[in-house]
């Protein structure tokens, strides 16, 4: 057989059998609307090239029948191509199909008279073994009067479905290589109809040559359209039982050839050759048949051997990780392999805010700003239902209008298609975002399908990593402020004392001033808040620079590797002054108390080890607190540390500054002259009697001279004020506590005066200012000092009253016992007053 | 690319994208208001006029944000807007939408719109043509380009809506006039009739008024069979459909109507009264219209469902809060009183309501007080799938008599109308009403001096004169009210001197000038005039 004869019989068998598989892998696909559109055009096909095949064999009823059968085939192919045009870019419109249909279907009935096609003579080819040319029958065709008008119409129903699907690609409606494909596919099936118009090339089947390459382009485009329609849904069993008979087949054959030779050579008999061949039989069918096996695996299911394989090696290269890290980049690198995704962003439950953050990979680049808030829409739908949310469904599902513009603008530059909730133990701990797949396609059912099952199997896992590394976390973090711990300080500051390239290492050490005074003023919880906003405002500033841990109670430490003493100083004054604002920001007296001072140290130039790092830190921290604290130092050397900045002056001249403060509130209230004094020299009495700590007298003096120098800061005209106060002017006059505790704590010396004045209008029954403090919560001191304050008040002058006698006010301190003041105290103070510890001196005296 | 969305988009995923909406439970729905009112927060604290309206406070929720901003109106933002500052507003405005600000400082005010509230707009478009597709069985096709044409520029709300539609639905719009600013209420309404002519409108938009007014344009009623039609007079050139439409009129002797003439597809109305005169255009057009409500200041925020009889707000074209009638009446007598006002789902049905409107997605308004009044129809529609509540358009607050879209009674345009007439007219007060036939109408109830009374000759037709004539000055698209609604927009009745202050004697309250209520009304008409059926 020769090469003509070849392509003569060879193309025709080839072209069924293309057909036939084609036809098996659409019929047992998922359909779609264009694959079902796809069947009645290789219906159409198949019955061309068997009309065209039979026309030569002139096969029953006759070669007139097949041959015009061939041309309704045509006919029929022609408009069936057209439809599917239209189904698959669903933009042709339809109804245009119907003004073709009358026209066709005219011609394709008349193509059974004389009209179109009056008879065809089939000369039989030469024997191909005589070389005579040509060797394979040739078909005359004796055409009718209608068969030129017939082909015009052909022709211009051709150029019609060209031009609207060029038209629609010039507007982008369609994209320009769905239309390539197809309008390729078209012109090829014209140029092959064409050919049989030329002498001599008619007689080779290049029209059946054109349909074939028509109906495999048109395959392609559906097939980039939807990849599924080669994944068969036969059961592998049938799959192999088939290839079973093939093989019996083969084998029969083989045996049939080996019994032929050896009865040639007369050996049929020989018991040894026969057993010899049946063993070399034997050897070879089983590599065959497993050869078979794979081949058949591939062809057929290749895809889903592939998923199966990943899905397993996933399965188990996460099942015994504890590394979050790596199991998101596993997660990130399986789904990009089996559903071609460019991006996979894994975003994690944070328990804390209940938002959710993307979990960092090395693998790929990641916007930052990519979180879900916790009330975002898509959280509560991930939540309540069991499947993925598409990009699609974002603008369907009416509950999604809650989404904010920058939410969804942030989807959409990240290319989000779709949201993979990821549970485990019901509990959605995190969220996978796929972004759109390296081919444009989208995202399908069974892809779906194999999403769900991947975050399934990686839900626990993750749980488990999360779990892990919060227990990790947990044992190495402090657990109030979430700054790390002692421990991993210690380990940490090791690791780069000795790890190459790291230095130079500085440490800061850094500690709250007056924080005990705090602590006492406004509570324990007050003062667990405060830490937690320092270790907050270090972190912000310390940032991937160092590390930031709690070295014990209010002590931090800051660890900067790669940092000299200039720059860990800059983080230290940024710390210092951020600390300063944010405490101080407020007006009222229970901010700006805090600040921070720190010590700095750095090795390997002023320290030499670990140990010295860290005490030679301390003692620049110990310099900056007695240097009048709210200040940095750097240690330069054990006997030359160097200030680089003081807050203020530190001066211990406070005695001469609380007697000039006390004139100076003296003279601005003539009534309140001596006030101070008096009450300086009770409560001086009183704190004696209570034999409590021997620096107290000193503090109750200094608190009492300067109890009400925050009325510095009242108008006169208020203060001086001979009627009743209004409601705003008492207002006013209740600040002055406020101030007096604002001008005492840049006192430094005298700091510790501020809860003894912070508390001298509180009232036993909680009733009083500034804070309503009520019973033991109120500092005794200042106890102390509110009954001082209120017996000099009572037994002095004022514009609006007389002064009272001794015995009066004390009649008024009792009646008050219990309400206004301690009663312990006021019996103790009522005792001094009788025994002539306490006497009054009558000064004109303030509110 | 809508024509392409449309071809890839099936019907009931284009239903559930536009109008999913309508099937929201309250729950869901004060969700997503919440939420978008936190990302307008968001974006109002960081610009001036947030600043200015929340008083520096940086509200977290949403009882924090009722009690940081006050109740405002357009008079609070205007030196910002109509300077168009777009530095001190929340976010870059794509549209400056213009509107008259009738009763107000200027001739007109300008609202600045984000590209987000003109999408949200576009997609309400969307869905009320959906809508309108499903009321008349498909005949208004989404999947055919329509031709659209109008008068309005895009400056105005009008104008801009074909643009937006064509956002959503392949439209080709075609805008015939440049400029209407010039021209008179009824030469627009002329002009849109001509358009109308030259081609059969598939889809008609319009003002209520407009729309159940046409009648009158195209015939007055008053005018006998020789009349020639009062359009043709002036703008109107014939037509076959015309002339068809009035041959009909003869052998049947009515009223030439829209439905004589046009047979559109679908019909929506919007505006003024839309609700009152919503079966007048069915009766005049043939089909029920759908209901649109929108303004320059929201934007498009509500719509009337196919299936269903209430106006519904979209859940996010802005934040709702509802004021109702005695708070409403409380701040118009005092204006230091400030009204408590209710959200969405603590309404109730059967109430009316002020409309207080917070803009979403960087819009001006904060708690802007829109003078449109609603009535809570029904809490839900559970028949029609409906969850949350539905309204009625009742109107304009009491203090605005509004006659279709075009003209409004104030206080102030009544008393420079009084002032400019040297009319002795001691007092008066004035009402809104509706006449047999659904047109609404001033009913000015007046006090003659006692002086004028003896010497003068004081008739309800020779103030009705007077008074018409400054109208007229003081208002262009007054002379055209009664063409345009086929009724007088004005009647006045005489009180006796001194029945209103009586009346105050009696009671002790202060009378409201402007729809003081019925009852009240009731009781001076009995004091004026006895128990006269005729008066009362």
């Amino acid at each position: 057989m020769n090469l003509a004869q070849l392509f003569y019989w060879g193309l025709p068998t080839t072209a069924l059998v293309i057909y036939f598989v084609l036809l098996a892998s659409i019929t047992f696909s998922e359909k779609t609307k264009a694959s079902i559109a796809y069947l009645p055009m290789l219906v159409c096909l198949i019955a061309w090239m068997t009309a065209c095949v039979f026309t030569q064999l002139e096969a029953f009823p006759g070669c007139l029948f097949w041959a015009r059968t061939q041309l309704l085939a045509i006919v029929c192919t022609l408009y069936s191509m057209y439809v599917f045009c239209c189904v698959f870019t669903r933009l042709m419109f339809l109804r245009r199909l119907l003004y073709w249909l009358v026209p066709l279907a005219g011609f394709a009935a008349l193509s059974y008279t004389d009209l179109v096609l009056r008879d065809v003579r089939v000369v039989k080819g030469a024997n191909p073994l005589s070389g005579d040319f040509p060797p394979f029958p040739s078909v005359t065709y004796d055409l009718g009067p209608l068969a030129a008008p017939m082909f015009i119409l052909l022709g211009l129903f051709v150029l019609h479905s060209l031009a609207v699907m060029l038209r629609h690609a010039r507007k982008n409606d369609i994209p320009p290589r769905k239309v390539l494909l197809l309008s390729a596919g078209l012109f090829a099936l014209c140029v092959g109809l064409l050919f049989n118009l030329v002498p001599g090339a008619a007689n080779y089947p290049y029209d059946i040559l054109s349909g074939l390459v028509c109906a495999l382009l048109y395959f392609s485009a559906l097939y980039r359209e939807n990849a599924s329609i080669t994944r068969f849904s036969l059961p592998r069993s049938l799959v192999l039982s088939a290839f079973t008979l093939i093989m019996t087949f083969a084998v029969l054959c083989v045996v049939c050839l080996i019994r032929a030779v050896l009865s040639a050579f007369g050996a049929l008999d020989s018991l040894i050759i026969l057993g010899f061949l049946t063993f070399l039989l034997i050897l070879v069918i089983r590599p065959v048949l497993n050869l078979f096996i794979r081949f058949a695996d591939t062809v057929f299911y290749k895809n889903e051997l592939h998923r199966e394989q990943c899905l397993s090696g996933f399965t188990q290269s996460i099942a015994n990780s504890l590394d979050l890290p790596f199991i998101n980049r596993r997660l990130a690198e399986v789904i990009s392999e089996l559903c071609g995704t460019q991006k996979v962003h894994l975003m994690l439950h944070d328990e804390k805010a209940g938002n959710y953050y993307t979990l960092r990979s090395g693998v790929q680049l990641q916007d930052p700003r990519l979180y879900l808030k916790r009330d975002n829409p898509i959280i509560a739908w991930l939540a309540g239902n069991p499947g993925c949310l598409t990009q699609e469904e974002l603008a369907r599902r009416p509950q999604m209008r809650a989404l904010w513009d920058d939410e969804r603008r942030l989807i959409s530059e990240n290319n989000i298609r779709v949201f993979v909730p990821v549970r485990s133990g019901g509990r959605l701990i995190g969220i996978l975002l796929l972004s759109e797949k390296k081919t444009g396609a989208e995202y399908d059912k069974q892809d779906f399908e194999l999403l769900m099952g991947l975050s399934d199997a990686a839900g626990a896992a993750i749980d488990n990593a999360r779990l892990y590394r919060h227990v990790q976390q947990d044992a190495q973090t402090d657990g109030l402020t979430g700054l790390f711990n002692h421990r991993f300080f210690s380990k940490y500051l090791l690791e780069q004392l000795t790890q190459p390239g790291r230095l130079p290492v500085s440490a800061i050490m850094l500690d709250l001033d007056n924080f005990k005074l705090y602590n006492d003023l406004y509570g324990h919880i007050q003062g667990d808040i405060a830490l937690k906003q320092i270790a907050e405002i270090m972190t912000r500033v310390v940032g991937e620079k160092g590390v930031c841990a709690r070295y014990g109670g209010e002590e931090f430490i800051v660890i900067l590797p790669l940092c000299d003493s200039n720059k860990a100083f800059g983080f230290a004054e940024d710390i210092r002054t951020e600390v300063r604002r944010q405490f101080g920001r407020n007006d009222t007296a229970s901010y700006g108390f805090l600040t921070v001072s720190a010590g700095i140290c750095t090795y390997p130039y002023t320290a030499s080890n670990r140990d010295e790092l860290i005490s030679r830190a301390d003692n620049a921290l110990y310099y900056a607190k007695g240097g009048g604290k709210d200040q940095s130092v750097i240690f330069t050397s054990e006997s030359d540390l160097k200030i680089l900045k003081v807050g203020f002056d530190s001066s211990p001249q406070y005695l001469t500054t609380v007697y000039a403060l006390t004139a100076a509130i003296d003279a601005k209230d003539h009534f309140t002259l001596g006030h101070s004094q008096n009450v300086a020299r009770y409560a001086n009495a009183l704190v004696s009697e209570l034999k409590l700590a021997p620096y107290s007298g000193t503090v109750i003096q200094h608190a009492a001279l300067l109890h009400d120098v925050g009325k510095i800061g009242i108008p006169e005209s208020i203060l001086s004020k001979p009627g009743r106060l209004t409601a705003e002017e008492y207002g006013f006059i209740k600040q002055h506590v406020e101030m007096s505790v604002k001008i005492a704590k840049h006192l430094p010396a005298v700091d510790n005066v501020i809860s003894a004045i912070i508390g001298h209008h509180e009232r036993w029954d909680g009733k009083g200012y500034p804070q309503g403090a009520s019973g033991e919560q109120i500092d005794i001191l200042s106890r102390c000092l509110c009954i001082a304050d209120v017996f000099d008040a009572l037994t002095a002058f004022r514009p609006y009253k007389q002064p009272m006698t001794q015995e009066a006010a004390l009649k008024v301190i009792e009646e008050n016992s219990g309400t206004m003041f301690d009663p312990q105290l006021v019996a103790i103070f009522i005792r001094l007053v009788r025994q002539g510890k306490i006497s009054t001196q009558v000064t004109p005296s303030g509110r | 690319m809508p024509e392409q969305k449309l071809k890839n988009t099936k019907q009931d995923a284009m239903w559930d994208e536009y109008c999913g909406f309508l099937s929201l439970s309250t729950n869901e729905y004060m969700d997503i208001q919440r939420r978008l009112l936190s990302e307008q927060l968001a974006l109002y604290c960081d610009c001036e006029l947030g600043r200015r309206m929340l008083n520096g406070k940086r509200p977290a929720s949403v009882s924090e944000f009722r009690s940081a901003s006050a109740l405002t109106t357009y008079g609070d933002y205007d030196d910002i807007l109509l300077q168009h500052v777009e530095s001190a507003l929340p976010q870059k405005p794509a549209a400056w939408i213009e509107t008259p600000w009738k009763g107000g400082n200027r001739p007109v005010k300008v609202i600045p719109h984000t590209q987000s509230m003109l999408d949200n707009f576009s997609r309400l478009l969307v869905a009320l043509f959906l809508n309108l597709s499903v009321l008349t069985n498909r005949r208004v096709t989404l999947k055919q380009p329509e031709d659209i044409t109008g008068i309005a520029p895009p400056a105005l709300l009008t104008g801009l809506m074909p643009y937006l539609l064509n956002e959503g639905l392949p439209v080709r719009y075609t805008c015939r006039c440049p400029s209407i600013n010039g021209l008179s209420a009824q030469q627009r309404s002329a002009e849109g009739i001509r358009l109308g002519m030259t081609r059969n409108p598939g889809v008609v938009l319009g003002s209520s008024g407009a729309l159940a007014g046409m009648s009158s344009l195209f015939w007055s009623e008053n005018a006998g069979d020789s009349t020639l039609p009062e359009l043709l007079k002036t703008t109107f050139f014939p037509n076959y459909r015309f002339f068809k439409a009035v041959k009909k009129r003869r052998q049947h002797g009515c009223a030439v109507r829209p439905r004589d003439i046009w047979q559109p597809r679908g019909l929506i109305s919007m505006g003024s009264d839309a609700g009152h005169l919503k079966k007048k255009i069915e009766d005049v057009w043939g089909m029920r219209p759908l209901e649109l409500f929108a303004t320059a200041e929201t934007g498009g925020i509500a719509m009337e469902p196919a299936a269903g009889d209430g106006l519904c707000f979209l859940p996010d074209a802005g934040f709702y809060e509802f004021l109702p009638m005695d708070e409403l009446e409380k701040s118009l007598l005092d204006p230091s009183y400030r009204p408590k006002t209710y959200l969405m789902d603590e309404l109730i049905a059967g109430r009316s309501y002020e409309l207080v409107f917070s803009s979403f997605k960087g819009g001006v308004f904060s708690r802007c007080r829109l003078g449109e009044v609603f009535r809570c129809v029904a809490l839900t529609d559970e028949e029609n799938g409906i969850l949350f509540p539905q309204f009625f358009h009742v109107g304009k607050t009491p203090d605005v008599i509004d006659i279709t879209d075009y003209f409004s009674f104030t206080e102030s345009t009544i008393n420079d109308a009084i002032r400019l007439s040297n009319l002795d007219i001691l007092d008066w007060f004035a009402v809104k009403e509706y006449d047999a036939h659904r047109n609404a109408g001033m009913h000015l109830y007046v006090e003659i001096g006692s002086q004028t009374v003896i010497s003068g000759a004081v008739t309800p037709q020779v103030l009705h004169e007077h008074l018409s004539i400054y109208f007229r000055y003081l208002d262009t698209d007054y002379p055209q009210l009664k063409q345009l609604t086929g009724c007088d927009p004005m009647r006045i009745t005489i009180l006796p001197t001194g029945t209103v202050r009586a009346y105050i004697g009696i009671t002790g309250c202060a009378l409201r000038r402007m729809n003081p209520s019925r009852h009240e009304v009731t009781d001076i008409l009995r004091m004026a005039f006895g128990e006269s059926e005729e008066a009362l």
